[in-house]
Protein backbone atom coordinates (compact mmCIF):
# COMPACT_ATOMS: atom_id res chain seq x y z
CA UNK A 1 0.00 0.00 0.00
CA UNK A 2 3.02 2.38 0.88
CA UNK A 3 4.89 1.65 -2.04
CA UNK A 4 1.38 1.88 -4.05
CA UNK A 5 1.01 5.70 -3.10
CA UNK A 6 4.35 6.40 -4.11
CA UNK A 7 4.31 5.52 -7.56
CA UNK A 8 0.74 7.50 -7.48
CA UNK A 9 2.79 10.57 -5.92
CA UNK A 10 5.51 10.02 -9.05
CA UNK A 11 3.25 9.97 -11.76
CA UNK A 12 1.54 13.16 -9.98
CA UNK A 13 4.76 14.77 -10.18
CA UNK A 14 5.64 13.66 -13.53
CA UNK A 15 1.99 14.65 -14.98
CA UNK A 16 2.28 18.00 -13.69
CA UNK A 17 5.83 18.34 -15.45
CA UNK A 18 4.79 17.54 -18.87
CA UNK A 19 3.94 21.27 -20.75
CA UNK A 20 2.58 22.60 -23.73
CA UNK A 21 4.03 25.55 -25.83
CA UNK A 22 3.24 28.86 -24.32
CA UNK A 23 2.47 31.78 -26.50
CA UNK A 24 5.67 33.87 -26.89
CA UNK A 25 7.43 30.31 -27.81
CA UNK A 26 4.85 30.05 -30.29
CA UNK A 27 5.42 33.10 -31.54
CA UNK A 28 8.86 32.73 -31.95
CA UNK A 29 8.43 29.54 -33.60
CA UNK A 30 6.42 30.36 -36.48
CA UNK A 31 8.22 33.14 -38.36
CA UNK A 32 10.99 30.71 -37.77
CA UNK A 33 9.68 27.78 -39.36
CA UNK A 34 7.65 30.16 -42.12
CA UNK A 35 11.40 31.06 -43.01
CA UNK A 36 12.64 27.77 -43.27
CA UNK A 37 9.55 26.22 -45.54
CA UNK A 38 9.96 29.18 -47.74
CA UNK A 39 14.08 28.63 -47.85
CA UNK A 40 12.63 25.14 -48.76
CA UNK A 41 10.40 25.57 -51.03
CA UNK A 42 12.26 27.84 -53.33
CA UNK A 43 15.27 25.03 -53.36
CA UNK A 44 12.71 22.58 -54.67
CA UNK A 45 11.43 25.32 -57.26
CA UNK A 46 15.21 26.50 -58.43
CA UNK A 47 15.63 22.67 -58.74
CA UNK A 48 12.77 21.82 -60.84
CA UNK A 49 12.88 25.16 -63.02
CA UNK A 50 16.87 24.20 -63.72
CA UNK A 51 15.85 20.80 -64.96
CA UNK A 52 12.92 21.94 -67.08
CA UNK A 53 15.29 24.99 -68.44
CA UNK A 54 18.08 22.35 -68.74
CA UNK A 55 15.60 20.03 -70.84
CA UNK A 56 14.71 23.05 -73.03
CA UNK A 57 18.10 24.26 -73.94
CA UNK A 58 19.34 20.29 -75.04
CA UNK A 59 16.08 20.18 -77.09
CA UNK A 60 17.14 23.82 -78.85
CA UNK A 61 20.29 22.62 -79.83
CA UNK A 62 19.51 18.89 -80.90
CA UNK A 63 16.47 20.03 -83.23
CA UNK A 64 18.36 23.14 -84.35
CA UNK A 65 21.41 20.34 -85.25
CA UNK A 66 18.92 17.90 -86.93
CA UNK A 67 17.61 20.68 -88.94
CA UNK A 68 21.13 21.25 -90.50
CA UNK A 69 22.22 17.39 -90.78
CA UNK A 70 19.24 16.50 -92.71
CA UNK A 71 18.96 19.62 -95.34
CA UNK A 72 22.62 18.81 -95.44
CA UNK A 73 23.06 15.35 -95.91
CA UNK A 74 20.01 15.95 -98.59
CA UNK A 75 21.20 18.89 -100.46
CA UNK A 76 24.52 16.84 -100.61
CA UNK A 77 23.27 14.78 -103.22
CA UNK A 78 20.85 16.97 -105.37
CA UNK A 79 21.29 17.63 -109.14
CA UNK A 80 18.94 21.01 -108.55
CA UNK A 81 18.54 23.06 -106.05
CA UNK A 82 16.05 25.86 -105.78
CA UNK A 83 15.17 28.77 -103.03
CA UNK A 84 11.86 30.31 -102.94
CA UNK A 85 10.34 32.74 -100.62
CA UNK A 86 7.84 31.42 -98.04
CA UNK A 87 6.71 34.35 -96.59
CA UNK A 88 7.60 37.62 -97.29
CA UNK A 89 6.90 38.58 -93.78
CA UNK A 90 9.58 36.48 -92.64
CA UNK A 91 13.16 35.69 -93.00
CA UNK A 92 12.38 31.57 -93.72
CA UNK A 93 13.05 30.44 -97.39
CA UNK A 94 11.35 27.39 -99.04
CA UNK A 95 14.11 24.86 -100.51
CA UNK A 96 13.53 22.64 -103.14
CA UNK A 97 15.87 19.42 -103.89
CA UNK A 98 15.56 17.28 -107.17
CA UNK A 99 17.63 14.15 -107.25
CA UNK A 100 16.36 13.27 -110.39
CA UNK A 101 17.81 15.26 -113.50
CA UNK A 102 14.69 16.32 -115.36
CA UNK A 103 14.16 19.85 -114.15
CA UNK A 104 10.30 20.63 -115.14
CA UNK A 105 7.63 19.06 -113.66
CA UNK A 106 4.74 17.61 -115.25
CA UNK A 107 3.86 15.47 -118.46
CA UNK A 108 6.43 12.89 -116.61
CA UNK A 109 5.88 9.11 -117.91
CA UNK A 110 5.13 6.43 -114.95
CA UNK A 111 8.39 5.71 -114.32
CA UNK A 112 10.07 8.89 -114.74
CA UNK A 113 9.01 10.22 -111.19
CA UNK A 114 11.36 13.30 -109.96
CA UNK A 115 12.66 12.03 -106.30
CA UNK A 116 13.26 14.95 -103.81
CA UNK A 117 12.76 16.59 -101.03
CA UNK A 118 11.13 20.25 -99.98
CA UNK A 119 11.56 22.15 -96.98
CA UNK A 120 9.01 24.91 -96.17
CA UNK A 121 8.44 26.53 -92.38
CA UNK A 122 5.23 26.42 -90.88
CA UNK A 123 3.06 28.99 -91.19
CA UNK A 124 1.75 31.17 -87.65
CA UNK A 125 2.05 30.45 -84.68
CA UNK A 126 4.28 27.37 -84.41
CA UNK A 127 7.31 27.70 -87.43
CA UNK A 128 8.08 24.38 -87.53
CA UNK A 129 10.18 22.96 -90.53
CA UNK A 130 8.17 20.22 -92.20
CA UNK A 131 9.54 18.10 -95.11
CA UNK A 132 7.67 16.71 -97.82
CA UNK A 133 9.31 14.37 -100.80
CA UNK A 134 8.28 16.13 -103.84
CA UNK A 135 6.68 19.39 -104.53
CA UNK A 136 3.27 18.68 -104.83
CA UNK A 137 2.96 15.57 -102.34
CA UNK A 138 2.05 16.15 -99.03
CA UNK A 139 3.79 17.02 -95.83
CA UNK A 140 5.27 14.50 -93.06
CA UNK A 141 4.98 15.18 -89.62
CA UNK A 142 6.89 18.21 -88.54
CA UNK A 143 10.72 17.85 -87.58
CA UNK A 144 10.88 21.00 -85.29
CA UNK A 145 8.95 21.96 -82.44
CA UNK A 146 5.98 19.87 -80.23
CA UNK A 147 8.88 18.33 -78.29
CA UNK A 148 7.03 17.63 -74.41
CA UNK A 149 10.64 18.92 -72.71
CA UNK A 150 10.67 22.31 -74.62
CA UNK A 151 8.56 23.47 -77.43
CA UNK A 152 11.00 25.16 -80.35
CA UNK A 153 9.93 28.00 -83.13
CA UNK A 154 12.06 28.52 -86.03
CA UNK A 155 12.64 32.51 -86.56
CA UNK A 156 15.06 32.30 -89.63
CA UNK A 157 16.01 30.21 -92.08
CA UNK A 158 17.94 31.37 -95.23
CA UNK A 159 19.61 30.11 -98.44
CA UNK A 160 22.68 31.51 -100.05
CA UNK A 161 24.89 30.83 -102.87
CA UNK A 162 28.56 30.91 -101.02
CA UNK A 163 30.53 29.24 -103.98
CA UNK A 164 30.25 27.33 -106.78
CA UNK A 165 27.94 24.69 -105.88
CA UNK A 166 28.11 25.57 -102.17
CA UNK A 167 24.81 26.23 -100.37
CA UNK A 168 25.26 28.60 -97.09
CA UNK A 169 22.63 27.83 -94.56
CA UNK A 170 21.89 29.57 -91.96
CA UNK A 171 19.27 28.70 -89.03
CA UNK A 172 17.95 30.89 -85.79
CA UNK A 173 15.64 28.66 -83.85
CA UNK A 174 14.02 30.03 -80.03
CA UNK A 175 13.28 27.92 -77.41
CA UNK A 176 9.65 28.42 -76.32
CA UNK A 177 10.24 27.74 -72.73
CA UNK A 178 13.87 29.62 -71.74
CA UNK A 179 13.22 32.42 -75.13
CA UNK A 180 17.12 31.56 -75.60
CA UNK A 181 18.28 31.60 -79.36
CA UNK A 182 20.44 29.60 -81.25
CA UNK A 183 22.18 30.52 -84.52
CA UNK A 184 23.88 27.99 -86.30
CA UNK A 185 25.46 28.30 -89.86
CA UNK A 186 27.05 25.87 -92.36
CA UNK A 187 27.55 25.04 -96.41
CA UNK A 188 27.15 22.01 -97.70
CA UNK A 189 28.98 21.24 -101.23
CA UNK A 190 26.87 19.56 -104.20
CA UNK A 191 29.13 17.93 -106.22
CA UNK A 192 26.26 16.57 -108.36
CA UNK A 193 24.24 19.92 -108.70
CA UNK A 194 23.70 21.19 -112.38
CA UNK A 195 22.05 24.03 -111.41
CA UNK A 196 21.11 26.54 -108.06
CA UNK A 197 17.78 28.47 -108.83
CA UNK A 198 16.78 31.29 -106.78
CA UNK A 199 20.26 32.31 -105.36
CA UNK B 1 21.45 6.36 -19.65
CA UNK B 2 21.43 10.30 -20.91
CA UNK B 3 23.70 8.92 -24.32
CA UNK B 4 20.92 9.39 -27.21
CA UNK B 5 21.30 8.19 -30.88
CA UNK B 6 19.43 9.93 -33.64
CA UNK B 7 15.51 10.31 -33.72
CA UNK B 8 13.66 9.14 -36.73
CA UNK B 9 13.13 12.84 -37.12
CA UNK B 10 16.72 13.91 -37.52
CA UNK B 11 17.30 10.77 -39.86
CA UNK B 12 14.20 12.18 -41.99
CA UNK B 13 15.21 15.57 -42.38
CA UNK B 14 19.37 14.75 -42.82
CA UNK B 15 17.74 12.58 -45.36
CA UNK B 16 16.04 15.40 -47.01
CA UNK B 17 18.88 17.95 -46.85
CA UNK B 18 21.52 15.48 -48.59
CA UNK B 19 19.36 14.75 -51.41
CA UNK B 20 18.34 18.58 -52.15
CA UNK B 21 21.89 18.75 -52.15
CA UNK B 22 23.09 15.89 -54.04
CA UNK B 23 20.10 17.16 -56.46
CA UNK B 24 21.36 20.50 -56.94
CA UNK B 25 25.46 19.69 -57.64
CA UNK B 26 23.47 17.03 -60.12
CA UNK B 27 22.05 19.61 -61.97
CA UNK B 28 25.03 22.21 -61.49
CA UNK B 29 27.31 20.00 -62.90
CA UNK B 30 25.39 19.18 -65.56
CA UNK B 31 25.23 22.39 -67.04
CA UNK B 32 29.05 23.00 -66.27
CA UNK B 33 30.04 20.28 -68.62
CA UNK B 34 27.84 20.74 -71.07
CA UNK B 35 27.39 24.53 -70.81
CA UNK B 36 30.02 24.77 -74.18
CA UNK B 37 27.63 22.70 -75.91
CA UNK B 38 26.18 24.85 -78.55
CA UNK B 39 29.33 26.80 -79.20
CA UNK B 40 30.68 23.64 -80.58
CA UNK B 41 27.61 22.66 -82.70
CA UNK B 42 28.55 26.09 -84.33
CA UNK B 43 32.39 25.30 -84.22
CA UNK B 44 31.72 22.20 -85.93
CA UNK B 45 29.51 23.52 -88.42
CA UNK B 46 31.77 26.27 -89.46
CA UNK B 47 34.26 23.22 -89.70
CA UNK B 48 31.76 21.42 -92.77
CA UNK B 49 31.27 25.27 -94.02
CA UNK B 50 35.05 25.41 -94.62
CA UNK B 51 35.42 21.71 -95.67
CA UNK B 52 32.31 22.47 -98.12
CA UNK B 53 34.64 25.52 -99.96
CA UNK B 54 37.85 23.34 -100.54
CA UNK B 55 36.00 20.62 -101.77
CA UNK B 56 34.33 23.21 -104.27
CA UNK B 57 37.76 24.94 -104.95
CA UNK B 58 39.54 21.37 -105.15
CA UNK B 59 36.54 20.50 -107.94
CA UNK B 60 37.42 23.39 -109.99
CA UNK B 61 41.17 22.76 -109.52
CA UNK B 62 41.87 25.65 -107.45
CA UNK B 63 42.79 24.48 -104.17
CA UNK B 64 45.24 27.72 -104.11
CA UNK B 65 42.39 29.73 -103.28
CA UNK B 66 41.72 27.81 -100.09
CA UNK B 67 42.29 30.66 -97.29
CA UNK B 68 42.40 29.83 -93.45
CA UNK B 69 38.35 30.18 -93.82
CA UNK B 70 36.26 30.79 -97.39
CA UNK B 71 33.34 31.11 -95.79
CA UNK B 72 30.47 33.75 -94.53
CA UNK B 73 32.85 36.10 -91.89
CA UNK B 74 30.06 37.00 -90.03
CA UNK B 75 29.56 33.26 -88.99
CA UNK B 76 33.19 33.64 -86.95
CA UNK B 77 30.80 35.06 -84.46
CA UNK B 78 28.62 33.50 -82.01
CA UNK B 79 26.42 34.30 -79.06
CA UNK B 80 26.20 30.46 -78.20
CA UNK B 81 22.53 30.39 -76.64
CA UNK B 82 21.52 33.47 -76.09
CA UNK B 83 18.62 35.70 -74.95
CA UNK B 84 17.24 39.17 -76.56
CA UNK B 85 19.75 40.98 -74.62
CA UNK B 86 22.75 39.37 -76.01
CA UNK B 87 24.11 42.12 -77.74
CA UNK B 88 25.09 43.47 -74.05
CA UNK B 89 28.01 41.19 -74.06
CA UNK B 90 30.64 40.71 -76.61
CA UNK B 91 30.24 37.59 -79.11
CA UNK B 92 32.64 34.68 -79.10
CA UNK B 93 34.94 34.38 -81.42
CA UNK B 94 35.89 31.56 -83.55
CA UNK B 95 39.33 31.09 -85.49
CA UNK B 96 39.73 28.79 -88.41
CA UNK B 97 42.49 27.46 -89.80
CA UNK B 98 43.08 25.16 -92.65
CA UNK B 99 46.14 22.80 -93.84
CA UNK B 100 46.30 20.91 -96.74
CA UNK B 101 49.29 18.11 -97.45
CA UNK B 102 49.58 15.96 -100.44
CA UNK B 103 49.23 12.18 -99.76
CA UNK B 104 49.46 11.55 -103.62
CA UNK B 105 49.05 12.88 -107.03
CA UNK B 106 45.23 13.18 -106.88
CA UNK B 107 44.86 13.35 -102.94
CA UNK B 108 44.86 16.03 -100.94
CA UNK B 109 44.62 15.96 -96.93
CA UNK B 110 42.54 19.14 -95.49
CA UNK B 111 42.85 19.60 -92.20
CA UNK B 112 40.27 22.42 -90.50
CA UNK B 113 41.15 23.20 -87.19
CA UNK B 114 38.20 25.63 -85.05
CA UNK B 115 39.43 27.37 -81.72
CA UNK B 116 37.34 29.76 -79.58
CA UNK B 117 37.74 30.56 -75.87
CA UNK B 118 40.07 27.83 -75.14
CA UNK B 119 38.32 25.14 -77.29
CA UNK B 120 39.72 23.64 -80.16
CA UNK B 121 38.22 21.47 -82.74
CA UNK B 122 39.64 19.42 -85.58
CA UNK B 123 38.79 17.61 -88.62
CA UNK B 124 40.43 16.01 -91.53
CA UNK B 125 38.85 15.11 -94.87
CA UNK B 126 40.31 13.51 -98.28
CA UNK B 127 39.72 16.06 -101.19
CA UNK B 128 40.01 14.50 -104.90
CA UNK B 129 42.38 16.98 -107.24
CA UNK B 130 42.87 16.76 -111.30
CA UNK B 131 46.59 15.81 -112.06
CA UNK B 132 48.26 19.07 -113.15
Amino acid sequence: MKNFHYVLRLTHCALNSERGFVLIEFVIALPLILMLLYGLSQTVLTIFSTAQSQAADYVLEVEAQDVLTRITKDARAACYVKRAVTYSDQDFDTLIINYHSIKVEGSLDIVDVIEGRVYIVGNKPNYRLQAKRINDGTFLNPITGGNFFGDTVITCLKYSKLGERVMHIELEMKSSVTQKFIRLSTAVFMPACEHMEGF
Amino acid sequence: MNQRGFMLLSTVFLTLILSFTAMLALQAMTRVQNGDQSLKLHAINLANEQLAMVESLAAQNNLAAVKNFNGNDADLQNYGLYDENAEDKPPVEFNVTTNINAVNENLREVEVTVTWNENEISFKKLVRVNSP
